[in-house]
């Protein structure tokens, strides 16, 4: 089975190489006539020509070798157990202004709020830890097993927590992963309570250090896709440059999205069975022996035949085939 | 660090050098076109292009650096990165801080008493390891500062952050002792402290010391009392954080030193006086001596294999040079 | 170009060289010769019956045995011709290589020679004296010569022209023509050239190759120095690669004829790509004309 078949795109690199060795196999002729003497044409074409086929073909399994390394194929490979003793599960809670958008009742940050406490009852005896994010994360209750803390401070969540503008899915995450602390072997899962709205900030190292750190990650998705006006504190909507009502959706296909990835998931809050679906994806985690499927990759065979074909392909140009090129 | 899953490998290295020798420096190496241009024992002719031999240097030093990269792979690479993994659970510790007006009593130099507890504290939790730590602040009220907790930094952050007289002027020591004991109720530990930091009456809150203490007792929490300060009157000053007007004054000072002794001795644990910040230092450190329990650790070691890495650049720099010498310089071998 | 083909146009010069002839050996070159006597004729190796007297030592040093010299009176003219076979003339670019236009050039002058019965000899030489051909008469003379030239595998791979020059000259005694047949990418011997001059007549035969101002616009490519090892890299691509090679061996072409000028000595460049017959014939007749 190929561990990333992107690699295969690579074969495209071929066509350059291929066509650059044909090219210098025409050019080579006509040089090594002109500077080597029509005399000896005959025996530095046949040469040339032995030395050119061998190079240029070593040089073409040797690209095809490397790529195939890359491919990462992998065989049956080993189970390895995984000892855990309890989960970590941090909250990290979109607190930009549309969370306050009521299209679902009461409020988006509401629901939010009442989910992670009806998960902190469930969840007895393991750690939590809250963090909030708008343009920035903040961290309002490291990892603990006070889940008193965190219930106690779910009904002050809100957009006037701190000022910094925007919402930057990247700073939720990020602030959500620095929360966690090391020494133990807990399993890790960080919530986020995101509509998706307006996000800045770049995913681009997210899955990697999502997948470095081992930690498993749910995005919750609050509101609803048809969306709602904003209201302001006075109750008026909310109007952009241009005059226009502002109206607030979930951006479900952006989350959606981000799942794609093995250890991420995607939930709806408005979803009723959600409760239960997160208790699921934790419970999984939670098994205190996970069973690891660590397919080892072939790359080697590949990698030691490119090494072998490169050197051979020198070893080509070295030779002084018959004391003449 | 990095490990190798088959070292073994890295020995096709060793081709290199010779490889090196035969490709750039054997006389007698093939792929050159005998060609006449030096006049014998007199002169050679030396071109003066040094632009492309620099480049055609740079073109071959990738390709050797190349194929080093790819054997190093071809070892089996992996980082290795080691975490001390605690077996054992730690001693959950409350701080409780008196954060009264009083508490800026001068006699506590060069700050003041409030500032040296700040101190201490720290470096109490600096020395400790893998033992949960939380902050509950009391004045008028007392309030959760930081809830018991493996994370340091935010601890070190929120104690940072504390200022007098944010919660008003009063001591509710029976309410600090309280909150923090509601707090560690859920945990988990075996053993749980509370250390209280004080140098007033119990003037404040609804809850008096002793019945706190006696909450505290039934959830098997140790409480250990530090009074601060010491006895008559001392100047004062401090900045109110709502006005940010400065205070000055003298105060008479004294805790009481009953009620401190009595909540330790209800919740089995200790009275200490800090007469001056040094004795405050040897007061947390006995308590520290105190409170230790044995630790058994494991090293997780986990390790991330970084063969790809080095598989993509390698094959980048050789490409590069095939490319350079083939397609920019026309190479006919 | 094979050996085989070689031969066989060398075979046919015999014909063309009766035209040279006129050109080359006869008239004033004659009157150039002392009256009869006893004169020191040439060297050859020594046998017992020989008077030691008579041991060339310089010679014999030289060529590592014993060489004696013999004297005789008739007064015939030699045509001694000094090929350099290094391994510099075993390049070219055309289909033939500088050191086929060599023996090409070297079997007309001797053909032409012994045309005129006059007798012809030779020293072929690298960075050591490769081998000695004492003037004979005779067509056999001439085609010994020339197999000796071909079949000639040299031990040394430079080319020491002085030291060839100054044989010549200690062992060759009697007046003749001597031409010097090289590609001249070798050390300067203008003291020896001066000296063999005095004693004789000198023409200094430049073999040329269209390649040895213009390189070749090409790709990159290693070149190696059949004499010296040395390496570069070739890059026809670069007008400044190519301009710095013509600037180079043009001015050292320019030198060596005016050095060779400015010591009476006559110089004649032939391409690998000329006709070697007109050259020579054109050569000659100039010089007649003169």
């Amino acid at each position: 089975m190929a561990e990333r078949p992107d690699s295969f795109y690579l074969f495209l690199i071929l066509i350059p190489v291929v066509y650059i060795s044909l090219k210098r196999y025409v050019r080579g002729k006509r040089d090594l006539n002109a500077i080597g003497g029509k005399w000896r044409s005959r025996l530095l074409m046949d040469v040339f020509f032995v030395k050119w086929f061998f190079s240029s073909l070593l040089f073409v399994l040797f690209s095809v070798s490397v790529i195939l390394a890359l491919v990462e194929f992998s065989g049956s490979g080993r189970k390895m157990v995984e000892p855990s003793s309890g989960v970590d599960i941090v909250f990290s809670v979109d607190i930009s202004r549309s969370m306050t958008a009521s299209d679902i009742s009461p409020s988006r940050l509401q629901r939010s709020g009442d989910l992670i406490s009806a998960l902190v009852e469930n969840l007895t005896g393991e750690r939590f830890g809250l963090t909030v994010f708008k343009g920035e994360g903040m961290k309002i209750i490291p990892i603990t097993e006070d889940s008193l803390a965190v219930s106690s401070v779910l009904p002050y969540l809100s957009p006037d927590m701190f000022t910094s503008s925007g919402s930057s899915l990247e700073a939720g995450i990020t602030t959500g992963i620095n929360s966690f602390t090391q020494g133990e072997e807990r399993k890790r899962i960080l919530i986020i309570f995101t509509d998706g709205e307006s996000l800045s900030g770049t995913l681009f190292s997210l899955s990697e250090n999502i997948v470095e750190n081992d930690i498993t990650v749910i995005f919750i998705g609050t509101g609803t896709v048809d969306g709602i006006e904003l209201l302001t504190a006075g109750g008026a909507p909310v109007l952009d440059k241009q005059g226009e009502i502002v109206i607030s959706r979930l951006n479900r296909l952006l989350l959606q999205g981000l799942a794609a990835q093995d250890s991420i998931y995607y939930l709806d809050i408005s979803d009723s069975a959600v409760l239960s679906d997160v208790l699921e994806v934790i419970d999984r985690q939670m098994e205190s022996l996970v069973v690891r499927d660590l397919r080892e990759s072939k790359y080697r065979i590949f990698l030691s035949a490119a090494v072998l074909f490169i050197i051979l392909y020198i070893v080509v140009r070295i030779f002084p085939w018959k004391n003449t090129f | 660090m990095i490990t190798f899953d088959y070292p073994g490998a890295l020995l096709i290295i060793a081709i290199l050098p010779p490889l090196i020798f035969l490709r750039h420096f054997w006389n007698r190496r093939g792929g050159r076109l005998s060609f006449s241009f030096t006049i014998w024992n007199k002169e050679v002719f030396r071109p003066t292009i040094y632009l492309t031999r620099i480049i055609l240097f740079a073109g071959s030093c990738s390709l050797w650096f190349g194929l080093l990269l790819l054997i190093i792979a071809n070892a089996g690479p992996s980082l290795v990165t080691k975490e001390k993994i605690y077996m054992t659970r730690g001693i959950d510790i409350m701080f409780v801080l008196d954060q009264s007006p009083s508490m800026a009593g001068k006699d506590f130099l060069p700050g003041n008493r409030f500032e040296s507890a700040k101190n201490v504290i720290a470096s109490f939790v600096e020395g400790r390891e893998h033992d949960p730590v939380g902050l509950v602040g009391f004045g008028k009220y007392a309030v959760l500062r930081v809830p018991p907790g493996l994370d340091y930094d935010h601890f070190f952050n929120q104690l940072d952050s504390l200022k007098l007289m944010e919660l008003g002027n009063g001591s509710a020591m029976g309410m600090g002792i309280a909150v923090a004991s509601l707090h560690l109720d859920r945990s988990s530990a075996r053993e749980k402290i509370i250390i209280l930091l004080t140098d007033g009456d119990s003037n404040a809150g609804e809850i008096i010391p002793e019945s706190a203490a006696h909450i505290a007792a039934s959830m098997g929490i140790k409480i250990y009392t530090v009074g601060l300060g010491s006895v008559g009157e001392i100047p004062l000053e401090f900045t109110d954080p709502e006005t940010g007007k400065i205070y000055r004054g003298m105060y008479e000072s004294g805790y009481n030193e009953a009620i401190l002794k009595e909540i330790a001795e209800i919740t089995d644990g200790k009275f200490f006086q800090a007469l001056s910040p040094g004795a405050l230092d040897t007061v947390l450190s006995s308590i520290d001596s105190i409170e230790r329990i044995e630790k058994r650790t494991r090293l997780n070691i986990k390790t991330r294999p970084v063969h790809r890495e080095l598989i993509i650049i390698g094959f980048i720099l050789i490409l590069f040079d095939f490319f350079l010498k083939k397609w920019i310089f026309r190479e006919v071998l | 170009m094979n050996n085989i083909d070689l031969f066989s146009r060398i075979k046919n010069l015999p014909l063309v060289s009766s035209r040279l002839v006129d050109g080359f050996l006869a008239g004033n070159y004659r009157s150039l010769f002392k009256g009869p006597g006893l004169e020191f004729d040439e060297v050859r190796e020594y046998s017992e019956s020989d008077d030691s007297r008579f041991i060339d030592w310089n010679v014999s040093s030289r060529l590592g045995m014993p060489y004696t010299k013999t004297f005789r009176e008739e007064r015939e003219l030699v045509l001694f011709l000094i090929v350099d076979v290094s391994a510099s003339l075993r390049t070219g670019t055309g289909k033939v290589r500088k050191k086929d236009a060599a023996a090409i050039l070297s079997s007309l002058l001797a053909f032409s020679a012994v045309h005129n019965n006059d007798r012809v000899g030779a020293v072929f030489f690298t960075d050591r004296i490769e081998k000695w051909v004492p003037p004979r008469k005779g067509k056999k003379q001439v085609f010994r010569l020339v197999e000796d030239m071909m079949d000639l595998d040299p031990s040394g791979k430079g080319s020491d022209l002085g030291s060839a020059i100054k044989t010549v000259y200690e062992s060759l005694s009697r007046r003749g023509i001597c031409v010097v047949i090289s590609d001249f990418r070798v050390p300067p011997a203008w003291r020896e050239l001066v000296l063999l001059g005095k004693k004789h007549d000198v023409i200094a035969l430049k073999i040329t190759d269209p390649s040895d101002f213009n390189f070749p616009v090409s790709g990159l490519i290693e070149l190696t120095d059949p004499e010296t090892g040395a390496t570069i890299y070739g890059s026809g691509r670069f007008r400044k690669f190519r301009r710095e090679y013509r600037e180079f061996w043009e001015t050292n072409d320019i030198f060596w004829k005016r050095e060779c000028l400015r010591r009476g000595i006559r110089t004649l460049s032939i391409s690998t790509e000329d006709d070697p017959v007109k050259e020579l014939l054109s050569f000659f007749s100039s010089r007649r004309r003169r």
